[in-house]
């Protein structure tokens, strides 16, 4: 643990090895297969690949929600498979499939989120505020959850991910579903988050918006991390110069729109 | 075990409080739950709506009862005056008889009109029919007789064709003939006017052929004459709906708890609440409480308010004396209401144990409906009239309580089976409770798409050293059941010798213990030398066991005769009396097998072996040795099919002292020998009493022991633990201490 002490500042997060094996009936499945990558405070890694890459299995086992069948992952020093709980402390998570409390009111879903980190009182009601204001949250803050427009109850999402002011946030396909003004949000939200200094880890496949929003990248393919660097490293190593180009020819198939890349299963290898 | 992050503790990070964050996840649970419409309507408008209907129908159906039974008319229909007359007359002559048979009467005007008013309303006195006698305008059309009996206007219809020709020898009798009775076959009234119409013609012939009988002069009397005294029993005179009061709040509770169960796992999973929930840094275990006191607290709620609606039903109705007999205190109500309480906390860890694993609502619901009619059997069954509570009974969940609130409202419950139901369905809560414990929130059943049953029952890959908190809980579960339906079998066994039954209930006793604890090892890859802890002791642990087998007696014998009342020595005086020639007659070796040896083994095997090594696995040893204890001592109260409350507190006190012995000696081996010299002692005492009475030693006159006695054993257990504790410094000074004292 004072090896932590000492390399806090500069790596924030640190997977090693990471693997999960699903047990699919008499098979198993390789969905992530010894992956390794740090991440700095301040830096915002792109986590990339498309659907079945093994991206969400990777966040769950960070976050201590999924069991690695191997390796571990470590934030600020505590490691997952000893120290749940603390990684849960420091880690927020946004995740598109993440709902509200339908009969709770925006106000009473953050303050119990509040409770639950364990943020004092006085100071939870100060964030519920300032988060509100970031957020733009005011004029709904008090009506019922369900009432909520898509665009809101993101909004709501994204707070709530930040009332317990997480040095890492976890983000998983954080646009999914949105329209411009939803992704604008986003974008702004990560920027917000690179100048607090937490070290964020975005999974998506929308290699576009990526490039605009992401300081490094780790491109997956089939569990295994393929590529790893900034977009100029990456220019170079591959002699493309978009992350389209980068991923098609990784992926060693013909020219389709990103969105459309061939869809590869958890349960198929 | 030392955190790291004490020394790291960051002013960025929040700790937060254990309480205040449980206490904040259950008001979170709550106020999701009470606001939700859905819930809210079967809390509360269901009741309001139900029972004032129900109430309506039920007043509706006494109040047409009670005017029938004022004026019940039978209307005969005869063909002309003549016969009219007759028949008039035989009908009167039958009557007469009956009575004159005095008891008979009385059962017969009874029967007559208690069949729909067996909940005998009180005040209102069953009186004797009025009989109508209409003559047919035509002469013997008998189309038109049938007609009306159809249309319900007469009840039954009368022929008489005179039979002059065919009793040939016999009928001199001017009036012998043929009475040709028609009835309405679908009118409960036509057929029971035919019954009473029917009564009194048979007296009249009856009454007539033991005339003929007494003038042929064989013997002046019939061989017997019967009456009929009918005896009210207590449980007929409030039976059908007494039992459905229970039936109907317990329907409702279930009802109460159903929606809230799948909308707080299953529902929360499929809105993506749940992740969120589990991401934060939360025991997994807090979550599931708090969803299951949530669930508790709105079955709860639907109980109370089902009961409150009922009694203000019932009341405003004028129908308590039907519906809850005569036994509608405050304290049954009480009662009643913790049976609920039980109940509903059995059952909502069942549904959440069930809805944990689905998926989707819709998926929960599927699963839910089979659960739900399965659970009306048992429920229907305890509706069966006269049905008797027994331990079977008990043991089966929601009949069990159906029937104790009958009991109860009826002031019949019995002590032991209330316990048994009682504990019986805590037991299978828990089991239910660690069960969505180990589905609630795993990461198959958030992420993985295909799931089955099977992955949860699946042994365990890697063996485990000593079994979890869970399995061994479960595993007593399973036992409490099986223990009493045993027990009870073994008190069936009448035919059986004395050395036989103890034989039998010895055997039994060691499979049980020993082979459930066995499969649930099994089943949960646990080490069988770790989990049951049986590795060899140090010698001087043994001696220590032994001093303590020969010495602990006394202490335990006082604390059992401190416990008793003199009513009670009384009783048991007299139960050991009676079975004292039998028990003399049973070999001492028998009695020893099956009373120390046999239970010694099994007993420690399963209580100090492998449910506490279960224990110690989340629990401080010293908590662990008085859970287990208590849980020892609750298994010694039953015997047979009765309570014995005094053997709680010397069966716990030596549950307490097994325990640290095997604790101290880290071994089973060294409780199997106490347990076994102490049981065995005590045996041999009895048997041996008379010689030993010589002594002045008579345990059967005198009370308590020398004061002597008494120290002289405190010491020796003074020393025998001092022994089985020098044991454990010699030998594991450099292991971990286990004993957090």
């Amino acid at each position: 643990m004072h090896l932590a002490e000492t390399e806090k500042s500069a790596n924030m997060i640190r997977v090693q090895e990471l693997t999960r094996v699903f047990d699919a009936g008499k098979q198993d499945v390789l969905a992530v297969d010894h992956i390794s990558f740090e991440v700095e405070a301040g830096e915002v890694y792109g986590l990339l690949g498309p659907n079945g890459a093994g991206k969400t299995t990777t966040l769950r086992m960070i976050l201590g929600l999924l069991k690695p069948t191997s390796g571990d992952a470590e934030v600020e020093g505590f490691q997952v498979s000893t120290h749940p709980d603390e990684i849960k402390r420091r880690v927020g998570l946004v995740s598109t499939s993440a709902g509200l409390y339908q009969w709770l009111s925006p106000r009473e879903i953050l303050a119990f989120f509040a409770d639950v980190y364990g943020v004092p009182k006085v100071q939870a009601s100060d964030r519920i505020e300032l988060l509100a204001d970031l957020f733009e949250l005011t004029p709904f803050l008090n009506r019922r959850s369900a009432t909520l427009s898509t665009g809101q109850k993101q909004r709501v999402n994204l707070a709530r991910s930040l009332i317990h002011d997480p040095p890492v946030m976890l983000m998983d396909e954080p646009t999914r579903g949105l329209d411009v003004v939803g992704s604008k949000v986003i974008f702004d939200y990560i920027d917000h988050l690179r100048e607090e200094g937490k070290a964020v880890i975005v999974c998506t496949h929308r290699l576009d918006e990526a490039e605009q929003l992401c300081d490094r990248f780790g491109l997956l393919h089939k569990g295994k991390k393929s590529y790893e660097g900034t977009l100029a490293e990456l220019q170079q190593c591959t002699s493309c110069q978009t992350l389209t180009q980068i991923f098609l020819q990784l992926l060693d198939a013909p020219l389709v729109p990103p969105d459309q890349l061939p869809v590869a299963q958890e349960e198929v290898l | 075990m030392v955190s790291p992050f004490e020394q790291d503790s960051d002013d960025r990070i929040y700790t937060p409080t254990t309480s205040f964050r449980f206490s904040g996840l259950l008001k979170k649970e709550l106020r999701e739950i009470l606001r939700d419409r859905r819930t809210v309507i079967t809390l509360i408008l269901m009741p309001l709506l139900v029972y004032p209907l129900l109430g309506l129908l039920l007043q509706k159906f006494f109040l047409s009862q009670v005017s029938k039974i004022s004026e019940i008319e039978y209307r005969i229909m005869l063909p002309n005056e003549s016969e009219g007359k007759l028949f008039q007359a035989l009908l009167e002559q039958g009557d007469k008889i009956l009575v004159e048979q005095g008891g008979l009467v009385r059962q017969d005007t009874s029967d007559d009109t208690e069949d729909d008013t067996k909940n005998g309303l009180p005040g209102l006195k069953p009186t004797k029919p009025v009989v109508k006698y209409l003559i047919e305008d035509s002469t013997g059309d008998r189309q038109s007789a049938v007609t009306l009996i159809r249309d319900g206007i007469v009840d039954i219809g009368v022929r008489y064709q005179p039979t002059e020709s065919t009793g040939a020898g016999m009928n001199h009798s001017p009036h012998s003939g043929h009475f040709q009775i028609s009835f309405g076959a679908q009118s409960e009234h036509s057929r029971r006017a035919a019954e009473y119409v029917q009564k009194r013609l048979q007296a009249v012939r009856w009454e007539y052929r033991d005339r003929i009988l007494a003038q042929m002069g064989e013997s002046n009397s019939v061989p017997f004459v019967t009456s009929f005294s009918p005896v009210q029993s207590k449980m007929s005179q409030a039976f059908s709906l007494v039992t459905i009061v229970p039936m109907i709040l317990i329907l409702m509770t279930m009802t109460g708890a159903v929606y809230p169960a799948i909308d707080l796992t299953a529902g929360e999973r499929e809105r993506g609440t749940l992740e969120t929930l589990i991401a934060a840094p939360l025991p997994r275990m807090w979550i599931l409480c708090s969803k299951f006191f949530a669930v508790l607290v709105v079955a709860i709620l639907t109980a109370l308010v089902n009961m409150v609606a009922m009694l203000a039903t019932a009341y405003a109705n004028g129908l308590e004396t039907v519906l809850f007999g005569e036994g509608m205190t405050p304290l049954v109500l009480l009662e009643i209401l913790l049976l609920l309480l039980i109940f509903a906390a059995f059952f909502s860890a069942v549904l959440l144990c069930i809805t944990s694993f689905a998926r989707s609502f819709k998926e929960a619901q599927a699963y839910l409906i089979p659960l739900m009619l399965i659970s009306m059997a048992p429920g229907v069954l305890g509706m069966v009239p006269d049905l008797k509570m027994t331990p079977i009974w008990a043991v089966i969940p929601l009949a069990n309580i159906v029937l104790l609130s009958r009991d109860f409202l009826l002031h019949e419950a019995q002590p032991f089976l209330f316990f048994v139901s009682v504990f019986s369905t805590i037991f299978y809560g828990i089991v239910a409770l660690s069960l969505a414990a180990r589905i609630f929130g795993t990461d198959t059943i958030l992420y993985q798409s295909e799931t089955s049953w099977s992955e949860f029952f699946k042994r365990a890959r890697k063996p485990h050293q000593v079994p979890a908190l869970n399995n061994a809980m479960l595993c007593l579960a399973v036992m409490f059941p099986v223990f009493i339906l045993a027990a009870a079998l073994v008190g069936r066994l009448n035919e059986l010798s004395m050395s036989m039954r103890l034989l039998v209930s010895g055997s039994l006793t060691f499979c049980l213990f020993l082979l459930i604890p066995l499969a649930f090892a099994r089943l949960g890859g646990v080490n069988l030398q770790t989990g049951f802890r049986f590795f060899r002791p140090r010698m001087v642990a043994c001696l220590g066991a032994i001093l303590l087998g020969f010495t602990l007696w006394p202490l335990a014998y006082e604390i059992e005769i401190i416990s008793l009342t003199d009513y009670r020595i009384e009783i048991l005086t007299k139960i050991f009396d009676s079975m004292k020639l039998e028990l003399e007659a049973v070999p001492l070796w028998i009695k020893l097998v099956s009373l120390a040896v046999m239970p010694a083994i099994c007993e420690e095997l399963f209580f100090r072996g492998y449910l506490l090594s279960g224990l110690l696995n989340r629990f401080s040893s010293t908590r662990a040795i008085f859970i287990s204890s208590f849980l020892f001592a609750l298994f010694h109260v039953i015997v047979r099919d009765s309570l014995f409350i005094e053997r709680f507190f010397p069966s716990f006190f030596m549950g307490v002292c097994l325990g640290y012995v095997n604790v101290l000696s880290r071994s089973v081996i060294p409780g199997i020998i106490l347990h076994m010299l102490h049981n065995g002692l005590l045996i041999t005492l009895a048997s041996y009493q008379d010689y030993f009475s010589q002594w002045e030693m008579n345990l059967e006159n005198q009370k308590h022991l020398p004061v002597f006695w008494m120290v002289v054993s405190l010491v020796s257990m003074i020393i025998g633990f001092l022994l089985v504790r020098g044991s454990r410094q010699s030998t594991v000074a450099s292991e971990t201490p286990v004993l957090s004292s």
